[in-house]
């Protein structure tokens, strides 16, 4: 598949794209750097990348429940996180 | 003989005045009676055809008098110091407002916020703009959030253009969600801001004033014989009324996609006009239910049919569809399937209205324009911080139906649809993983996006134009690159930057909101 940077940043897949990258549905894996693509997730399939993303996800999710319960300030205030749900399988 | 002599000390004489009076009025005297009916008529005809140019007596205010063009904020809180404010911006791009939490210069002490009064308070943290939001549950920058904005207001943010040093520029955070995600699509007349909100919930349909959280000026339980055949289904926002044609769709629907779509239509009434009544709604739906689905000025027909893929089993994608009602009678389906799959855009078609208490027939063509998503949620995980939204540009002409591409609120997948013609889009998205990508009308039909990183010490917020009509016109891009409809406008090839000046002197993720209000000064 192609990608195309829009204005040198964003990545769009697009079939007269001029950067080749391996085939994913998550191209913000991807960014443009000295015109050249770099690769987030070298080697990973999307699946992998979406393992380590929630496990990083679940571990800052975690501890910012935990600092909003450490901090008295918010004692009887809304908005609490939430949990983050578990990846779905595939 | 004209008199020619003052006989009082306070009279004006102007020598010929009489016989010139006189030379237009003797001609009128003479005139035969039929002359004069002739004259009298056509002066009622003439009168008669200006009067839909001024407001009715019975309306305080024109139901087609157009806003100013649209106006955003552009809100930026450096951590809780007092460097917090927003600028405002019109759709020149000129600045039309700037207030700032504390007033804050070199050598004064920068004032902490906390404490604040009033909802500021308690929703402080999803104010600060100097962090990403990335794959949080709702927390602190929140107020990025690129599906917290919608056509019926944002979940955190309030600005107004007359105020200055108040924290009380917010919406309850907590109780707004709710309300958005059950708020369904308005479209009128050219430069007309929708008056209302339209809440539907099952089978519950309100009229709020624009933006209400809670409360209502109207409702009707469409599970009646009165109004509608009601399958008894779920509802999460799932309207659309066309003012142009004064037709109103309403979905209800199930986690196996068997799809009610309700059509009334009502040319004797409005659900969107300045003086809306109590009853109106009632009587909206219900003449149009007794007319039947032959009726020619008012008529109610229902639709079966179904629209699934893998995944669309779930609340979001099932019960929180964004509806486009068109003025061709073809109705837009936006559908946010989210975690792993992706946003769908399809619309129906009408073919037979059938018959009364039977389904019509139509046809559904998914339009394969499919915008894919990751890991990401809506309101399966809660119905008062997550989920599909919606806005409509100045003209009501293109109607933005959009979601996060990432988790709760990073990046964007958007469909753009021609009200007029359903069949007729679309698209651009992006892929950030970091910042929210909120989007807000601007001009006459255009939108406009963030990329919310920026450095107020250099380039200032990165601001891209989303131009659906554009492309619809002469089928090329800001850039003069070629598209054709499905196509993607790629916004993200033209930035604008060095424009916006905003609070902070660091790196900032700027929040941006549509004005509650469209006015210039």
């Amino acid at each position: 598949m192609k990608l195309h940077f829009q204005n040198g940043l964003i990545p769009t897949i697009d079939p007269e794209g001029q950067y080749e990258v391996v085939e994913t549905n998550l191209i913000h894996r991807f960014s443009l750097v000295d015109g050249e693509v770099v690769d987030k997730y070298p080697g990973k399939t999307d699946r992998q990348i979406q393992e380590i993303e929630h496990a990083a996800a679940t571990v800052a999710n975690t501890a910012a429940i935990k600092a909003w319960d450490e901090d008295e300030a918010n004692e009887g205030k809304p908005g609490r996180p939430e949990p983050l749900p578990a990846l779905r399988e595939e | 003989m004209p008199n020619t002599t003052a006989t009082t000390t306070s009279q004006i004489i102007v020598p010929g005045l009489e016989t010139a009076i006189a030379n237009v009025v003797t001609p009128i005297v003479a005139t035969s009676n039929a002359s004069l009916t002739t004259l009298n008529t056509n002066i009622n005809t003439n009168i008669t055809g200006l009067g839909n140019k001024f407001a009715s007596p019975i309306y305080s205010r024109d139901n087609l008098e157009p806003s100013a063009f649209p106006t955003f904020a552009l809100w930026t809180n450096q951590n809780n110091e007092a460097r917090a404010g927003f600028t405002i911006w019109d759709s020149e791009n000129q600045k039309i407002g700037d207030q700032i939490m504390k007033n804050y210069q070199n050598g004064y002490t920068s004032v902490s916020l906390d404490n604040m009064n009033n909802w500021y308070e308690d929703f402080r943290s999803y104010t600060y703009t100097n962090g990403n939001i990335g794959s949080s549950t709702v927390t602190t920058y929140f107020g990025g959030s690129t599906v917290w904005g919608s056509a019926d207001g944002h979940q955190l943010y309030h600005p107004q253009l007359w105020n200055n040093y108040s924290p009380t520029q917010f919406n309850r955070a907590d109780q707004r969600g709710q309300f958005l995600i059950r708020c369904g699509s308005i479209i009128g007349a050219e430069g007309v801001r929708q008056r209302y909100s339209h809440y539907t919930t099952d089978s519950e349909f309100q009229i709020r004033p624009r933006g209400s959280t809670y409360g209502y000026i109207d409702r009707v339980d469409m599970n009646s014989a009165t109004y509608a055949t009601w399958a008894g289904r779920t509802n999460r926002g799932m309207s659309s009324y066309n003012d142009r044609t004064k037709t109103l769709a309403v979905v209800e629907s199930n986690t196996s996609n068997q799809i009610r779509l309700h059509i009334w239509k009502n040319t004797a009434r409005t659900l969107n006009g300045w003086a809306h009544r109590a009853g109106e709604l009632h009587n909206f739906m219900s003449e149009a239910k007794t007319a039947g689905p032959s009726g020619v000025n008012s008529n109610y027909a229902f639709y079966d049919f179904t629209w699934s893929q893998t995944g669309s089993t779930r609340a979001e994608p099932s019960y929180h569809m964004k509806l486009t009602m068109g003025d061709n009678g073809i109705v837009g389906f936006t559908r946010f399937n989210h975690d792993g799959y992706a946003q769908y855009y399809g619309y129906f078609t009408p073919a037979s209205s059938g018959s009364a208490g039977n389904s019509g027939t139509g046809t559904f063509t998914d339009s394969g324009v499919n915008l894919g998503n990751t890991t990401s949620y809506g309101i399966d995980q809660s119905e008062s911080w997550y989920g599909m939204k919606h806005q409509i540009s100045w003209d009501n002409a293109w109607m933005a139906t959009y979601s996060p591409y990432y988790y709760y609120a990073c990046g964007i997948n958007c469909h753009l649809i021609n009200t007029y013609d359903p069949t007729k889009i679309f698209y651009f998205r992006n892929t950030s993983s970091t910042n929210g990508c909120a989007i807000v009308p601007y001009g006459k039909s255009k939108f406009i996006t963030i990329d919310s990183q920026q450095n107020a010490d250099t380039q200032g917020p990165v601001m891209y134009i989303v131009d659906p009509a554009s492309a619809a016109l002469n089928f090329r891009r800001q850039n003069n690159s070629t598209l054709s409809y499905g196509g993607d406008l790629q916004p993200y090839n033209t930035a604008f930057t060095y424009q916006y000046d905003t609070h902070s002197n660091t790196t900032q993720y700027p929040h941006l909101v549509s004005m509650p209000h469209w006015t210039n000064p």
